[in-house]
């Protein structure tokens, strides 16, 4: 692709043949990206559909599978961190829409609401559902219900924000971490915003608008008055420009990685104003644009530890083993439903060290040990792909002719051997 | 004010100051021939209550700042030398190392404008630099960077790399020796071959970030390894502290080539009902040191390693309604070495003259990275701290 691209060119949509093959490898890319890991199956249909439909299809919502509504159930019966934890694993590992648990993540972390301090995991699962309900619906309906979710009440403090006593803590993170980014308001609006949602309490485990706690009074937020409650402060950050460049940066620093110009923030403002405030329809645009399938955005993701763990889980087929993950996941730096801050996970480089490194290492010698009371790997099946197959299977793009030779040649007939090298390599950490 | 002359000629700059020549002579002490002294951080999450810690159990104000939680004049374990100062009852072990010589303890060490937020007062401490807004490059991390050829780096825990090593520079970070066992087997010696393979067939680049970090791991855990096997001849406290500080030791002792080695011990946000959990903070601190201390000793390294003990911040002078203490500002260092000048520097704390319910700092921390930069890791410390610090007298 020419390199002297507009920031607008290179979020139009990316058109097979002229900006670059549409195969494989593009399939498997958008794959990992939109979903976790590229199993050949679901390449297969990618490539099928092409790069318009594909994203449309894997987002669009489903009924949930029989299997996946008794797993929800029984782990929500014991409601445990640990239980929803797996209940999530699960659905990632085996769900019918793992691109709209991939999105949940980015909200999980986005909203960083952490059980170390809801202290129930019900209400953390019902918060994800949130997430792969409304998740690609339009943000101001998702910003609301977040602004009324049990967990998120408690976890920012929501019953101690009260008429003559407001607690700030909603409001700033409102302003500072969901909406508009730092410096984007001011001391003044937050502590007035915090005024709007006073009363907006939680209940015997429900949301509950406490009249008597709620200030009535005039409120002045972005320079303008009047008798606000929390509704129209969302109304009022989602109208500011910032909000539009914000959100629609984040998505495409979750989904594409590539680094981000002036020039190309403004690009991606229009995009998402473009989209209507609707999240589906913006990531759509976003992996299916030419940047997307660009060669530098290709493998420039530092895989977090779900995408490593359930990406190379679905790519080799994985039918079970969904009960450890959570634990696994979280010895590399990822304890998902206890994000370590406000502000989530550092993302990025930050992914590894060599403890979290040493973990991934772990993971890929537990694949090697699945045995048949343990079935994590089909090696049956992945026998039949042979050498060539699960090189391909990993590596669709192709692999450094010389690693190739160096893995084939070590491990000799040894396929699990071989797999468990190929997972610990330096350029299967990327996605 | 009541603290000693003797204190007050240390804190004087003319006093504190040391010439070059003098500074030259001090390195090359501390560093005998091999040019190997090492440099263990360690590190109290939380902000430790300096107060409690090293205690003025002759002042009035202390004990009426503190009706529930000051230690009785009593209890304080004297430090040789002062009649006014001593260690928490828990730490007797400390009060031994102090008696003979080995431990420095380094009063009213804080830094201008203090911040009481833990994540800002700890970025300030990582990176040495109060002034910064955003993180960026730890102090260590630049050390490293300036001297890629001698010195190296290793964080003993699991908490993610410390910003003090943040650079271009990869550190490894060791939980424990578990993952050890998973690359020593026959399969797990194969694959380490493998990896190395690989990583030394560089591609397009882009992997390179995880290639380096991959070289830099094995190359530590197949050196921990040997070190790992030697059984330090002292027992550690069974603690999570106890364990970390057991592998620096072995490490000191065996030569690990890492010159800088940083730990953590958490749990000091003492907020309410701090008696115990500040006490067995306490005993956990002193028992470990004074093991990792006696193991170096023994293996005859006491002299090429300095132990820096520090917290983000102490905590307020008057006790709260919860049996705790708040967040605070200037806190007492330790400093551990067989080649250390032991005692006590800095003047005791003044509680008469108070920032906001806090103790004011004499000594900026920076003093200490200052003289420990030049004399530990020989590296020009206004190149690495940005800025000229008085540089303290610490070692003999």
């Amino acid at each position: 692709m020419s390199a002297n691209l507009t920031a607008r060119e290179r979020l139009q949509p990316f058109r097979p043949g002229k900006d670059g093959p549409w195969n494989i490898a593009a399939a498997a890319h958008l794959a990992r990206r939109l979903t976790f890991g590229a199993p050949r199956k679901l390449v297969q249909k990618i490539l099928e559909l092409g790069p318009r439909a594909a994203p449309t299809s894997l987002l669009a919502d489903r009924d949930e599978t029989p299997e996946m509504k008794a797993v929800a159930d029984s782990q929500r019966r014991i409601g445990s961190t640990e239980s929803v934890q797996t209940w999530w694993a699960h659905r990632m590992l085996r769900g019918n829409i793992p691109a709209r648990d991939k999105l949940a993540l980015f909200w999980h972390d986005h909203f960083a609401t952490s059980d170390t301090k809801v202290r129930d995991a019900r209400l953390m699962m019902d918060q994800v559902r949130l997430f792969l309900r409304q998740g690609a619906g339009p943000f101001q309906a998702l910003l609301k219900a977040m602004a009324k979710d049990p967990a998120m009440l408690i976890w920012l403090d929501g019953n101690s924000n009260r008429k003559g006593e407001p607690n700030e803590n909603f409001a700033r993170e409102l302003m500072e971490l969901f909406s508009l980014g730092v410096g984007n308001y001011t001391e003044e609006d937050i502590k007035e915003a915090a005024r709007a949602f006073t009363g907006w309490h939680v209940k015997d485990r429900r949301f509950w608008f406490n009249q008597r706690a709620h200030d009535t009074g005039a409120k002045t937020i972005f320079g303008i008055s009047g008798n606000f409650d929390g509704n129209d402060v969302i109304r009022a950050c989602l109208q500011k420009r910032v909000c539009a460049e914000f959100i629609a940066e984040k998505l495409f620093n979750y989904y594409l990685g590539t680094p981000v110009s002036g020039e190309l923030r403004k690009a991606l403002g229009e995009l998402y104003l473009a989209s209507a405030h609707n999240i589906g329809s913006l990531v759509e645009k976003l992996v299916s644009s030419r940047e997307f399938y660009s060669a530098h955005a290709r493998r420039s993701i530092l895989s977090s530890p779900v995408d490593f763990t359930i990406g190379t889980l679905r790519t080799l087929g994985a039918a079970a083993g969904a009960e450890r993950l959570p634990v696994e996941m979280s010895r590399m730096g990822m304890d998902i439903l206890r994000p370590p801050s406000v502000k989530g996970w550092q993302k990025g480089k930050a992914w590894l060290n060599s403890n979290t490194l040493l973990s991934r290492y772990r993971f890929a010698n537990t694949l090697a040990g699945s045995t048949e009371n343990d079935p994590r790997i089909p090696w049956d099946k992945l026998k039949k792909e042979g050498v060539e197959g699960i090189f391909s299977l990993l590596f669709p793009e192709g692999l450094d002719e010389k690693i190739r030779k160096t893995i084939v040649g070590e491990t000799g007939n040894d396929l699990k051997l071989m797999v468990t090298a190929l997972v610990e390599l330096p350029e299967h950490q990327y996605i | 004010m009541k603290y000693k002359r003797r204190d007050f000629l240390k804190l004087s700059g003319a006093a504190l100051a040391l010439t070059p020549g003098a500074l030259l002579d001090a390195s090359e002490r501390l560093q005998g021939t091999g040019g190997d002294h090492r440099l263990v951080v360690l590190q109290l999450s939380g902000g430790n209550d300096g107060l409690n810690t090293v205690v003025p159990f002759e002042d009035d104000l202390y004990h009426r700042s503190r009706p529930a939680l000051a230690i009785p004049k009593a209890r304080a374990l004297r430090l040789d030398g002062s009649n006014e100062m001593g260690l928490h009852p828990s730490m007797g072990g400390l009060q031994t190392l102090f008696k003979e010589g080995h431990l420095a303890v380094i009063q009213g060490v804080g830094y201008p404008d203090p911040d009481r937020s833990h994540f800002r007062s700890m970025d300030i401490w990582h990176t040495a630099n109060p002034s910064i807004a955003a993180r960026g490059k730890g102090w260590l991390g630049k050390a490293l960077e300036k001297k890629p050829s001698t010195l190296s780096g290793i964080h003993i825990g699991d908490e993610a790399l410390p910003l003090a090593f943040n650079g271009e520079r990869h550190v490894a970070s060791i939980q424990n020796l578990d993952f050890i066992e998973l690359l020593s087997g026959s399969k797990g010696v194969k694959l380490k071959k493998i990896m190395r393979a690989v990583n030394e067939q560089s591609r397009d680049g882009r992997a390179d970030y995880v290639r380096g970090l991959a070289n830099e791991t094995l190359d530590s855990l197949d050196k921990i390894l040997s070190v790992s096997r030697n059984p330090p001849p002292v027992e550690y406290p069974d603690s999570e502290l106890g364990r970390r500080l057991k592998l620096a030791g072995q490490m000191v002792s065996g030569d690990y080539p890492a010159r800088i080695l940083y730990l953590s011990q958490g749990g000091y946000d003492t907020h309410a009902r701090q008696g115990d959990v500040h006490s067995n903070l306490l005993r956990d601190l002193s028992g470990a040191l004074t093991a990792f201390y006696r193991h170096v000793e023994k293996s005859g390294a006491a002299e090429r390693v300095t132990v820096m003990v520090f917290s983000e911040f102490g905590r307020r002078v008057k006790e709260n309604a919860s049996l705790g203490t708040d967040h605070g500002c200037a806190a007492p260092m330790f400093l551990l070495s067989g080649k250390i000048k032991g005692g006590l520097q800095g003047p005791n704390p003044d509680l008469s003259s108070l920032d906001r319910g806090d103790l004011k700092f004499n000594i900026d921390f920076r003093q200490i990275y200052a003289t420990l930069a030049e004399e530990v890791l020989r590296i020009d410390s206004k190149k690495l701290l940005g800025d000229s610090f008085d540089k303290l007298e610490l070692f003999t």
